[in-house]
């Protein structure tokens, strides 16, 4: 008797079988990509302290940027920043109740995603336009 | 804000406790996000490629320094808000929790705190 008492709980399968809707994806990679941007900031700090620092700081700085890990890291960021950003105006405009029925959501996903690659895209070729690429 | 009558006060009726502030918080900050990040991304692009001595002289403008610090401010209390919802949510182990918002809370203060003196410091370079 104790000891089915001390043993956990079954639980039924949930994400293992449920087919998550769009809109449910939408909202998870909404968290995602904010856990994922929140450690970006942690890294963005200490890039800004060598900022801040001395020539030698800078140059320290400047070898993490050229790094082409970073680069694709950074590109990563941004299209992560980019559909968060997007995303959570899209939570925005349904904390006053706009665009909560289903088609309009799923359309309004579709924007998102579409809105974030577009914007990045556009984003890192003005910066290589002016640093000379990869 | 407070909005409860104080018979609810008395009787200790069914508060959000800080569920409320913190909702309004995340949406005022994402909204002041929104357009700092804006302006600190198009100026980021606009000294990207020409050497420290241009984003130096960009953050000395007193607009840019300004927007700049609330921009990091607003950023990390913003995430800071955004994962202790994700702590609440996926962590129930009651010290771990503790922990783990501890934790948090002194590594957005922190790291909120570096980025805010070293945009200072830059500002003030001269």
């Amino acid at each position: 008797m104790e000891d089915r008492q001390r043993r956990p709980r079954p639980l039924s399968p949930h994400l293992q079988v449920y087919k998550l809707p769009f809109v449910a994806l939408t909202s998870i990679a909404h968290r995602i990509t904010g856990a994922a941007l929140g450690v970006a900031a942690v890294v963005c700090s200490y890039f800004l302290l060598l900022l801040a620092g001395d020539e030698q700081d800078y140059a320290t700085l400047i070898a993490y940027l050229d790094c082409v890990y970073v680069k694709a890291l950074l590109i990563l960021a941004s299209l992560g920043f980019m559909y968060h950003a997007l995303n959570g105006i899209r939570h925005l405009f349904w904390d006053v109740g706009f665009g909560f029925e289903v088609p309009t959501a799923n359309k309004s996903g579709i924007a998102v995603i579409i809105g974030a690659v577009a914007i990045t895209a556009l984003y890192w070729s003005c910066i290589f336009a002016q640093t000379g690429g990869l | 804000m407070n909005f409860r009558t104080p018979i609810a006060r008395v009787r200790g009726l069914g508060t959000a406790k800080h569920g409320t502030e913190h909702y309004l918080a995340i949406n005022i900050s994402s909204i002041a996000l929104a357009g700092l990040g804006l302006w600190v991304f198009v100026g980021f692009l606009s000294v990207v490629g020409e050497g420290r001595q241009a984003v130096l002289e960009w953050m000395a403008h007193p607009l840019n320094a300004v927007l700049v610090v609330s921009f990091l401010y607003n950023t990390f209390y913003h995430m800071m808000l955004g994962f202790q919802v994700i702590i609440e949510d996926y962590i129930h182990t009651e010290w771990l929790k503790i922990i783990s918002l501890m934790t948090l809370r002194f590594v957005c203060i922190y790291c909120g705190l570096i980025s805010v003196l070293s945009a200072l410091k830059i500002v003030f370079h001269n």
